[in-house]
């Protein structure tokens, strides 16, 4: 008995935790969208496609 | 009466003790300044996060390629965080991915905006359609923060400093000297940023039949527009690196563990560009620095 107090214990303080702003994960933990360029392989501009950049 | 003030006082003194377990365990985060400067710069990129799935490759990377040095920090809850040093300058920080157990590969570099009202960025960016990956919070050490996509899908953070923003400096060999969002929608990437940042937008025909848009305060750039030219590219921001020379560190890519997505492109007459991955598949660009 003592020990189901001491897990519920647990996992209330766990759970206000996760409700209390100071309690905050990683702020990028939410970022859950595959990186953009992570599968992109090769690709050919062709000398015709400007890209960008400080001009 | 007794028993009830008792329990009272033990009620009060559990949620004490549960909210000093929960701040002793919150996230910390370095500041973006060595130390506090007393200005900001809302509306600037201030910063560069990296989110990566191998942090010590993206470190020997890096280090490679552009002479970084990095500093670990613990920053709670058992995670770490590592600034990215330019010569004494801290630049970026690298965020260990693998502790958020998202089940994709999010290795990416995300560019951080100063804005004065992180809240009100939110609102707005929401009220145009964007969404947030993160709500904003206060960081102890860092700032109020928030993670957005933009209303097309890129994304970036926004941030008020708690140190202030990093001065003017000149642009620099190694250092982040552009950043530019790449969409398939550039009226409304034009429309939402404006809004966002209280930018102002211009434009220059760079080419023949082929016009690159600003982001300006006032009438100085603060960052670029460009319709999409990669395919199967998501609508991102993408972050460009100043190299004296493209090619020479074209060639040290993957020796470094990185790959060569685009290859040298010259750039309006001024530049040459190319665009790399890192070891775990975060983009960046490289463009020559000082220009032509």
């Amino acid at each position: 008995m003592q020990r189901l107090r001491r897990i519920l214990a647990t996992l209330a303080l766990a759970g206000t935790c996760a409700l209390l702003s100071g309690c905050n994960p990683n702020v990028y933990a939410g970022v859950d969208i595959g990186g953009p360029w992570v599968d992109l392989g090769p690709v050919s501009m062709g000398g015709s496609i400007h890209i960008g950049g400080r001009l | 009466m007794t028993s009830k003030i008792l329990k009272t006082g033990a009620a009060a003194v559990a949620a004490a003790l549960i909210v000093a377990a929960c701040a002793s365990t919150s996230i910390r985060l370095p500041p973006i300044t060595s130390m506090p400067s007393g200005e900001n710069r809302y509306g600037v990129f201030v910063w560069h996060d990296l989110l990566t799935t191998d942090p010590d490759a993206a470190k020997r990377f890096y280090g490679g390629l552009f002479d970084w040095t990095f500093e670990d920090f613990a920053v709670g809850r058992g995670g770490s965080y590592t600034v990215i040093y330019h010569g004494d300058k801290p630049i970026g920080g690298i965020v260990d991915a693998r502790q958020f157990d998202s089940g994709v590969n999010v290795s990416q570099w995300i560019p951080v905006l100063s804005v004065a009202d992180v809240d009100a960025a939110v609102a707005t960016t929401l009220a145009a359609g964007g969404e947030t990956f993160a709500d904003p919070v206060d960081i102890e050490g860092r700032g109020r923060m928030a993670v957005i996509g933009d209303p097309q899908g890129a994304v970036m953070t926004l941030l008020r400093s708690a140190s202030g923003d990093p001065r003017y400096d000149d642009l620099a060999v190694g250092g982040f000297i552009w950043n530019e969002v790449w969409t398939g929608n550039i009226p409304g990437a034009l429309d939402f940023y404006s809004r966002l940042a209280d930018y102002n937008t211009s434009r220059t025909s760079i080419r023949e039949g082929e016009t690159y848009h600003y982001l300006s305060q006032a009438t100085v750039p603060v960052a670029g527009v460009l319709q999409n030219p990669v395919p199967g590219l998501r609508p991102s921001w993408v972050s460009y690196v100043g190299v004296r020379d493209v090619d020479e560190t074209l060639a040290r890519v993957e020796n470094l563990g990185g790959r060569i997505i685009v290859d040298t492109v010259e750039t309006a007459g001024t530049s040459d560009a190319a665009a790399i991955v890192d070891p775990s598949g975060a983009g960046l660009m490289l463009q020559t620095w000082p220009l032509k």
